[in-house]
């Protein structure tokens, strides 16, 4: 456990459950989250519960859930406000509802299992409302067969959720109950709630992990066109990279991207935006747990084949002529200056934390500046080199 | 040197000053930030703001200037791009146009001082030119129809469309194709003499800022800079009826979408310096009887009625708005349920529940002030509305059960109009 005894306003909790990955389904994981602010018994239901942490100055918990290799992670947030905000006794309610809910659990209503479960279908439905998070969606699945975006809200498929049964639910528990755990606290609290919040469970000491990010297989198609009623048009190019993390390839392919899409004095921005007068949004991102480079435009339905054209051109350009120091200095202090504002942000500060202990190094920002100093310019011009946009998807009315 | 005020509660100082030359600066210095600063410039003109007078002659300008100002200002005189140099400045540097207010914000691990300078340049050098003018509009032309995309926009607007006769909020802050194209040099150098003088201005910074060497830069820009008249905003008066009460439209849409918006007085000049103290009461008022705590939500969700429930209370200069959105099933048994709920609301508002909502908004406010960037916006966002945000604990201690009720009694005799959008039968 971790212990940041300081004099922040809020008050802050955060909980791991570390499980294997095969002893769940993603659907279970992401509807069980739900399911354990839900109904306790017929003297706590679900509306009482969102009262009581109302009232409990908006303490209820936020649960993330994430993969990691061959584990399975389960964040459980908690924040309260400091003593000179609030009683102590009221610090210790909310450490009691939690343990209540969370750890001390023996059952799941059936009534809120069926009414989170088409919530989850629903959601799967409104995805399509916000274009640039579908169409990504919609690339990442017919150019190289993932089924849902790993940095997404983990739903899990339709048919996965249209199967899930209360046993499985109970299941899911059962195994999310006897993980290992993990326990950081992030302010000031005095002894008896320091007590309190230790006693919710069993804590393990944080572990350093092994960083491996596993290749993943590409496949289906290169070109596709999907039709979306829609002012104007999306482009998604994208590819595999040649890059791994965390070693050096990591690094150089985020300063390629920062290079190629990443800012206001990217190349895109300024010859397709700035220039050609193209496109209002364009962007490129590089998703290490992917391994994948992806151009994102918005534009007239008129101009999808000419900015194509251009993006394609653009990215000949910088192989054939290589990237400027000024390029490289720019981009490398945007990445820098990124990590060093996350390592100081208030609200990150116990992720953080937790993600140094586990993660090591990895997540240490000295390392991380270091390594983005250290990359050369011939790194990053070889990351450009192998890239090839030959992956595209085009959403627009037809 | 800066006033320093201190608030206990909070365990924390603002450092303030105004500059004879008008501009308002407050300094929220955080310790522990060793390196990066963030600083927000607010302007307090926005889209609504295209009727006014300055130096007493009255303007009527097109919709969208603020927000085409907005984008027109990052132009410098050498023909380069602002950004530019706050890249060189390691700088990271954006804007937005809200219908009160325009904002230039930016942070930096490195110099504060550099990229303020330029910030500050930038703000007092506008370079506009036929050709630069002509070059934007392009550009802003594509940001509102990627922005039609957008169907909560898209729905909003046509709500406001159908609500006001010639109140400015009818129109979407970036204006429309057709009404940039009235927008030229000669407009936005208007509008520039008169709101984006120093007067006019309030620089927030906050995290890691050496005082003394702010001081100095900003006594030196002080002695090069004069006091300028600001321009009054002005609004017709507008009656409570609306254009329209129902609407429908087939659009993508997977679930129905629905917003209601009740046509509220808006509040007077008076009114409107203690603004904080009129539009909190309502927002706890919406979330007693509308939020997810509330049974009328619940029994909605329960009963798979609706999957969204949104409501919120806004208050411009000259219109003040009461809306809700909602994702529905059941477009009919929504608005029977909603209307009879909304007949006899002061039933369901009580005063346990008025406690708990007073709780859960300081938590809510503690949690986001430990965001840097939401604390400074915050901050600014409420001063402009004069209201000091430290002040929001003990604002939440003074309001009186008694307002949450008559608002709530209230409601059902505001002019409405509904805004469906719904998807084609197959």
């Amino acid at each position: 456990m971790i212990y940041l005894d300081n004099k922040r306003k809020n008050v802050e909790i955060l909980i791991t459950f570390i499980e294997n990955d095969h002893s769940d389904t993603r659907a279970y994981r992401f509807l069980r989250s739900k399911m354990l602010l839900t109904t306790l018994d017929e003297t706590l239901k679900t509306q009482e519960i969102e009262k009581k942490f109302a009232y409990l100055y908006e303490s209820m918990p936020t649960i993330y859930t994430q993969k990691y290799q061959d584990k399975h992670l389960t964040q459980i947030y908690i924040q309260m406000p400091s003593e000179n905000f609030i009683e102590r006794k009221q610090q210790g309610d909310i450490i009691d509802l939690v343990k209540r809910l969370v750890f001390m659990r023996k059952s799941f209503n059936e009534t809120d299992f069926i009414v989170e479960k088409k919530k989850l279908l629903q959601a799967i439905d409104n995805i399509k409302s916000d274009k640039f998070l579908y169409g990504e969606q919609l690339f990442l699945k017919f150019a190289f067969g993932y089924k849902n975006l790993e940095s997404m809200p983990m739903y899990g498929s339709r048919k996965a959720i249209k199967h899930m049964t209360m046993d499985g639910l109970h299941q899911s528990y059962e195994s999310l109950i006897n993980a290992q755990k993990h326990i950081v606290i992030n302010g000031y609290v005095h002894d008896s709630i320091y007590q309190k919040i230790m006693n919710l469970s069993s804590f393990q000491p944080i572990e350093k992990q092994e960083i491996i990010y596993k290749q993943r297989p590409v496949k289906v198609f290169k070109e596709k066109q999907v039709s979306l009623k829609m002012n104007q048009a999306l482009i998604y190019l994208g590819c595999h990279v040649d890059a791994k993390a965390p070693d050096r390839t990591f690094f150089a392919m985020h300063i390629a991207s920062s290079i190629i899409g990443g800012s206001s004095a990217s190349r895109l921005f300024t010859i397709i935006r700035e220039k050609y007068n193209l496109s209002y949004y364009i962007s490129s991102g590089y998703y290490h747990t992917l391994n994948t480079m992806l151009v994102v435009a918005s534009v007239e339905r008129s101009s999808v084949d000419e900015t194509i054209e251009k993006i394609e051109a653009l990215i000949e350009d910088m192989k054939q002529k290589g990237i400027t120091d000024k390029e490289l200095l720019i981009a490398k202090n945007e990445i820098k200056n990124q990590l060093i504002k996350q390592a100081e942000r208030e609200d990150k500060h116990i992720f953080l934390t937790y993600n140094l202990a586990f993660y090591g190094d990895f997540e240490n920002i000295d390392y991380k500046l270091h390594m983005i100093d250290s990359i050369s310019i011939a790194e990053v011009e070889d990351m450009i080199k192998k890239m090839k946009l030959e992956r595209r998807l085009v959403i627009k009315d037809v | 040197m800066f006033e320093k005020i201190y608030y206990k509660q909070f365990d924390e100082f603002v450092y303030h000053k105004k500059l004879h030359c008008g501009l308002d600066v407050h300094v929220l210095k955080v310790d522990s930030f060793k390196f990066s600063s963030y600083v927000q410039l607010f302007i307090p003109y926005g889209s609504n703001d295209t009727y006014y007078t300055h130096l007493d002659k009255t303007y009527v300008q097109p919709a969208g200037i603020a927000h085409f100002l907005e984008h027109m200002i990052f132009a410098m005189p050498d023909g380069s791009d602002a950004f530019e140099k706050f890249d060189e400045y390691e700088a990271d540097a954006n804007a937005m146009t809200t219908r009160h207010y325009t904002k230039y914000v930016f942070n930096t691990t490195k110099d504060l001082i550099k990229p303020l300078n330029h910030l500050l340049n930038m703000l007092d050098t506008p370079y506009f030119t036929d050709e630069n003018v002509k070059k934007e509009e392009k550009i802003i032309e594509k940001e509102l129809i990627m922005y039609m995309d957008e169907l909560e926009d898209k729905l909003y607007n046509k709500l406001l469309e159908n609500m006001y006769h010639k109140h400015p909020i009818k129109e979407d802050i970036g204006g429309t194709v057709q009404s940039i194209k009235a927008i030229k040099k000669e407009k936005l150098y208007e509008v520039y003499n008169a709101f984006y003088q120093n007067s006019n201005r309030h620089l927030i910074i906050g995290g890691a800022v050496d005082l003394e060497k702010l001081n100095e830069f900003l006594t030196q820009y002080d002695d090069k800079h004069t006091f300028s008249e600001v321009g009054k905003v002005l609004y017709e008066p507008e009656d409570l009826s609306v254009i329209k009460t129902y609407d429908e439209y087939i659009e993508d849409v997977q679930t129905t979408q629905i917003m209601i918006g009740y046509k509220l007085p808006p509040l007077n000049e008076d009114e409107l310096k203690i603004e904080k103290y009129y539009t909190l009461p309502y927002h706890i008022m919406l979330e007693i009887a509308f939020g997810k705590t509330s049974s009328f939500y619940q029994s909605l969700m329960n009963d798979g009625i609706v999957t969204y429930l949104n409501a919120s209370h806004r208050s411009y200069n000259g219109a003040r708005i009461v809306e809700f959105t909602v994702h529905t099933s059941n477009k009919n048994a929504f608005l029977k349920r909603f209307d009879d709920y909304v007949q006899g609301l002061e039933q369901d508002v009580n005063i346990e529940d008025f406690a708990m909502i007073k709780n859960s908004y300081l938590g809510v406010y503690l949690k986001n002030a430990t965001k840097i960037s939401n604390k400074i916006g915050t901050y600014g966002s409420m001063l402009i509305r004069n209201f000091d945000a430290y002040q929001y604990a003990d604002l939440l201690k003074e309001i009186k059960f008694d307002d949450i009720y008559e608002h709530a009694k209230n409601l059902r005799n505001y002019n409405r109009s509904v805004v469906v959008f719904k998807k084609a039968k197959r």
